[in-house]
Formats: structure tokens, C-alpha cells, sequence
């Protein structure tokens, strides 16, 4: 009996190892519609993980700003020191003291400084809190004997503490000096875009209506270098160079055999972006054949170079920068990845070049950046921004497309 | 292991204009980046053998392609983790059965357990019945199987496991697989025999 089995498990087993079945038609579609339904959850589950990072850091800074401002309270009520300084040499009967310097230090911002001038009825005490916020304040000085020592002593702490809570309390009922210096910042951002697009199309048919159904904009990003020129104490100038990368998916449709301007008959594949002629190696093709295309990934690469005018205000370690002004926006790269079925053979498809477009179209750019000071040279920076394109990226193609975008920004900013 | 040849001249072409495509692990890694079309080579390159395994362990076509569908999906999700080591084929089989038991699971409740008349199936096989038998015969014979003795079947005779493990894999205690098994050769012993007319006349021929 035993040995009975053993000959029906070898036959079978036999047969099972080299067993083969062909796949319908179809399969591969399933697959592939699969794989887009498992593409939108990894990539749900990484935005999750952008989200957490980008609420942890919220929190982070939220608690760091309470606690910050409670001790900047404490500090300014107890830790404002003045020391004065005195030289040996008295220079005028008046003001016997040629240099005199006067040293107002706060716990943890060694930048406090304070300064005589010579020759003025007091101290210009000079808070470099801020880089764009610099003010200063007349502390009353009288001689006394050789050296030139502040008319009060209490007098010159209340003017300090009046000095430093004003500032941080952002009143200005402080003199201000004009002591602003133009300096530049550049700044790092990498920015979640919502890319969509505004076409037009003045050809008969149902091309706009055809491209809108079957196009799906994803997520997209970009990453920013910029500079900004501070040319005034509330204005600046911004300029820098933006990597964007769109990504559109398109999906399943029948392409048609049409004859190219060389006379070659190939299948075009049209999209809101340009079109592009592709010969499958799948069939002999004649004008008028169709094929399916699978859902296909369409990517777009731009460099673009940014001009904008942007105007600072501040309140205590925040500032709100609203900003605006046009970019040029260069196509680097365009491409499209596709499955082209024809029966049961299945053949891919990369498309890297697209015809009907422009190399550049001009934009308008808006932003409302939101800066948190962490040093006296170092901001956080978060920066929400539209783009809207103002001339078309595309030309001589079905549709003219005006691409415009929102996008919200994460990143660093550095004085110098 | 290198990959199997394209079935479609076509394909082959294709692999000639886009090289990437010709080495094993620069598919793999385009497979992993999400390239489409690399993802429907792999598939176009293994997709007959796959399909093959999971006949064994359906019902019927429809649900081996069930089968084979989740389990080209869980290949595409689970391939950053093949570690290049063993061949691939051997690491996508190991993924179409564990499709085609996770699939066995999820329809465990559904599943009727088969009753079997005892006193009739003690049969004999003649061995030239065997030989003349093609392997689609015995599939549909394995097809014919209520899924818990096909499963046992399967796991003990192709896959060369053992009672304990099968018992693991599929919840069950170790006297059910081996109970299962024995009840499933008794099946395919009837069954084979239920052939051995028709097949006689063949043979004559």
C-alpha cells in the first residue's frame, strides 16, 4: 500500500515541478491597477510619517517658545546687569570721560551691548536681539569726578529694563537709532506641492474635456535655494533657484497610429504636457490602428529662478513675511512610463522626450512665509506659496496649459 | 538563477532597446523603484511558472489567477527584502504558496469538509494508468480535492514538508494532517482509477 502511494506522490510530484499555465489576457491589468491602489497607500503612509515629524516639530517649538518666554520675563526682571566701565583719561571738563563704555548683559544674550559715543549726552544702548530689529535708547550719563558714570544708577537700570521689554514686548516707544545695516540670508526649504493645472483649448473635439478625465495630478515637491537681500529694515529682495518635480499619472487609454512629420507611421500619445510618437515593437502599425496603454507615470522636471519683494513684520522671535513676484520656470526633464498591452503581450514603454512644449513659461509666485528666531542668526522658517503660470508651458500641442500650484514649505534660514 | 527568456519575441526586442531590463538585478532594483515596466517584465518573465504552482492549490483557473494576482502583488510589496541569495524563482513560489494558503485561510470557513465513503475507495492503481496520465489530468484531480486535503496534500507531497510544520502552517493538529493526507491519497487513488477505463482505450489505440 505504502508503496502504492509513494508511486501516486512521485507522479504527481513530477507533474507539479514542471507545470506551466498561461495567464489571461487580463491578468496583467489587475496587477498593475493593483499596484497603483498599493503606490497611493505607501505614499499615504509616507505623507503620515511627514505629518507626525512635522507635528512633533510644532510642539517642539510651541513648548520651546512658552518656556522661552517665561524665562525671557524672569530674566528681564532680575538678570539685567549694568556694569559701567570707566577710562582714566577725562577729555572735558563736561564729559571728563573721552571712552565709556557701558556693558548691559542679559543671561543668555550676550549680544545685549551698550555703547557710549563721545561727545553725546548719554549712552546709545543697542539691542542686536534681532539682526533686523536694532534700537537704541539715550541713557542720561553726568559727570562725576574723573570718570563719567550713569546719572543714576537705577535711573540706567530702568532705562535697561524699559529697553528690553519694549523691544520684546514689540512696542516702539523706543528712540531708534539708525543703525540697520543691509545684510543677506539665505535660506534651504523642501515644500509639499498640490500641482494642477488651468487648459485651454481652442481645437474642436473633446481633447481638454478627454486629457482632464484621464490625467491625475499626485503629490509633488520642490526644494529651494534662496537668497534674500535686505536692503531695509522691513524689505527684502529674493531671489534663488527651485527644483520642482510633478508627478501626474494618467490613466488606462487607446493610442491611434497617426503619420509623423517624417512620414513614419507611430502611435501618439498625447497629454496635457506635449505629445509624443512611440513605436512598440509589439505590431507592424498602419495609420488608424489603436493600442491600450496601461496607467502611465508622467513626470515633469522644472528649475526655476524666482524674483520676489518680500516685507517683514515682527512680533517678539516671529515674523510674518508676505511676499511676491514672477519666476522663470525652466523644463528640465519630461518623461512617461507605460505598459502598452496588445492581446496577451505586454511591452514597456518610456517616453523621455516631448514635443509641444516650451522650454520656459513665466509664473507669478506668492508666499507667507512665518520665521521663528532660534539664534540672533538663525530662523525656522515655514512658508505656504501659490504659483500660478502666467504664459503656457505648452505650444502647438492639443491644449495650452497654465500649471499653478499650492505648496507649503519647511525649512532654515541663516543670516550674515 | 538568471531570469527566465521572454515568452514574446517582442519582449525580447524591447529587452535589446532598453538593456536595464537584461540583468536579473537591475530588474530587481527597477522593481523596487516602482518601474512599471520592469514590474511587467518580471511578471511577463514568470507568470506561466506561477501560475502553474498556484493551479495546484486552487480550485479552478479563476482562482489560481486570484491567487497568482495577490501574490505578484505581494512580490512587488515584499522584494526589497529578497536577499539575492537563492535564486529568485524559488523566493517567488515561496510567496505564491503563502498567497494561495493565506487565500486558503481567508476561505477556511466557506470551506465544506469533503466526506468519504471508506469501503469504496480502497482501490488499486494500475502503474500504466500513471504513465499514461498527462499532468493537466492529475491537476484536475488535485483540483478535485476539498481544500484542506488539497492543502495537505500539496504542502506534504510537492513541497516536501512535514507533518509538524504543515500542522503549523495550517492551525491543525498533527494527527488531522496526517489523517488529511492519507484521506486525500485514498481520493486520488479512486479518482486515478475512475481514469483507468477511459485510458485503456487510449492505450489500445
Amino acid at each position: 500500500m505504502i508503496k502504492k502511494f509513494k508511486n501516486i506522490d512521485s507522479i504527481f510530484k513530477s507533474s507539479y515541478d514542471g507545470f506551466e499555465e498561461e495567464p489571461s489576457v487580463g491578468l496583467w491589468s489587475k496587477i498593475n491597477a493593483g499596484l497603483d491602489k498599493q503606490d497611493v497607500v505607501i505614499f499615504k503612509n509616507r505623507f503620515i510619517a511627514w505629518k507626525r515629524i512635522t507635528l512633533f516639530l510644532i510642539l517642539l517649538i510651541t513648548i520651546y517658545v512658552l518656556y522661552d518666554s517665561f524665562l525671557r520675563n524672569q530674566e528681564i526682571n532680575s538678570a539685567v546687569r549694568v556694569k559701567q566701565y570707566s577710562t582714566k583719561t577725562a577729555a572735558s571738563p563736561v564729559f571728563p570721560v573721552k571712552a565709556h563704555a557701558l556693558d548691559l548683559r542679559v543671561k543668555n544674550y550676550p549680544d545685549y551691548v551698550a555703547s557710549t559715543k563721545t561727545g553725546e549726552l548719554g549712552a546709545i544702548v543697542q539691542s542686536r536681539l534681532m539682526e533686523t530689529i536694532q534700537v537704541g535708547a539715550i541713557v542720561p550719563l553726568v559727570p562725576k569726578q574723573d570718570s563719567l558714570i550713569l546719572g543714576s544708577y537705577s535711573q540706567a537700570l530702568n532705562a535697561a529694563k524699559s529697553l528690553f521689554k519694549n523691544e520684546a514686548d514689540g512696542k516702539s516707544n523706543l528712540i531708534k537709532a539708525n543703525l540697520f545695516k543691509p545684510y543677506w540670508s539665505l535660506s534651504a526649504l523642501a515644500s509639499y506641492d498640490q500641482v494642477m493645472y488651468r487648459l485651454d483649448d481652442d481645437l474642436p473635439g473633446d481633447s481638454k474635456e478627454n486629457i482632464e478625465n484621464r490625467e491625475n495630478h499626485k503629490a509633488s515637491f520642490s526644494l529651494e535655494i534662496l537668497a534674500d537681500w535686505h536692503f531695509k529694515r522691513r524689505w527684502s529682495l529674493q531671489t534663488g533657484l527651485v527644483y520642482s518635480h510633478v508627478s501626474i499619472g494618467i490613466n488606462p487609454q487607446k493610442i491611434y497610429a497617426s503619420a509623423e512629420s517624417s512620414g513614419e507611421v507611430s502611435y501618439k500619445y498625447i497629454t496635457s504636457s506635449g505629445y509624443a510618437f512611440i513605436k512598440p515593437g509589439l505590431v507592424n502599425s498602419s495609420i488608424g490602428d489603436s493600442l491600450s496603454t496601461a496607467t502611465a507615470d508622467h513626470h515633469l522636471i522644472f528649475v526655476s529662478l524666482p524674483v520676489r519683494i518680500e516685507r517683514q513684520f515682527s512680533m517678539r522671535r516671529f515674523s510674518l513675511l508676505p511676499s511676491a513676484g514672477f519666476a522663470v520656470n525652466f523644463l528640465a526633464k519630461a518623461s512617461i512610463s507605460t505598459v502598452v498591452t496588445e492581446q496577451s503581450r505586454v511591452e514597456g514603454v518610456t517616453i523621455t522626450k516631448l514635443n509641444g512644449t516650451r522650454q520656459s513659461y513665466l509664473s507669478f509666485d506668492a508666499g507667507m512665509g512665518l520665521q521663528y528666531l532660534l539664534t540672533p542668526r538663525a530662523r525656522l522658517v515655514m512658508e505656504p506659496s501659490f504659483k500660478y503660470a502666467i504664459t503656457s508651458m505648452t505650444h502647438n500641442n492639443v491644449v495650452n496649459n497654465y500649471p499653478y500650484s499650492w505648496g507649503i514649505g519647511i525649512g532654515a534660514q541663516m543670516s550674515f | 538563477m538568471s531570469p527566465a527568456q521572454p515568452n514574446h519575441p517582442d519582449l525580447l526586442s524591447m529587452q535589446t532597446r532598453t538593456p536595464i531590463l537584461t540583468d536579473q538585478r537591475k530588474l530587481i532594483k527597477a522593481c523596487i523603484a516602482g518601474e512599471r515596466i520592469s514590474q511587467a517584465v518580471l511578471y511577463d518573465n514568470y507568470a506561466r511558472k506561477m501560475l502553474g504552482i498556484c493551479m495546484w492549490y486552487a480550485r479552478n483557473k479563476e482562482e489560481a489567477e486570484e491567487i497568482l494576482q495577490d501574490g505578484f502583488l505581494r512580490i512587488f510589496r515584499y522584494l526589497p527584502g529578497y536577499n539575492s541569495k537563492g535564486p529568485l524563482e524559488n523566493w517567488m513560489r515561496k510567496i505564491m504558496i503563502n498567497a494561495a494558503l493565506h487565500k486558503y485561510r481567508s476561505k477556511a470557513r466557506l470551506n465544506i469538509v469533503q466526506t468519504f465513503d471508506w469501503t469504496r475507495a480502497y482501490l488499486t492503481v494500475d502503474a500504466t494508468v500513471l504513465d499514461y496520465l498527462e499532468a493537466g489530468d492529475l491537476l484536475k484531480i488535485v483540483q478535485q480535492l476539498s481544500p484542506g486535503y488539497r492543502m495537505v496534500f500539496n504542502l506534504f507531497v510537492m513541497e516536501g514538508l512535514k507533518h509538524r510544520e504543515i500542522a503549523k502552517i495550517l492551525g491543525i493538529s498533527e494527527g488531522t494532517s496526517k489523517s488529511n493526507l492519507s484521506d486525500a491519497r485514498l481520493i486520488l487513488q479512486k479518482a486515478l482509477s475512475s481514469h483507468k477505463g477511459r485510458l485503456k482505450l487510449k492505450i489500445d489505440r
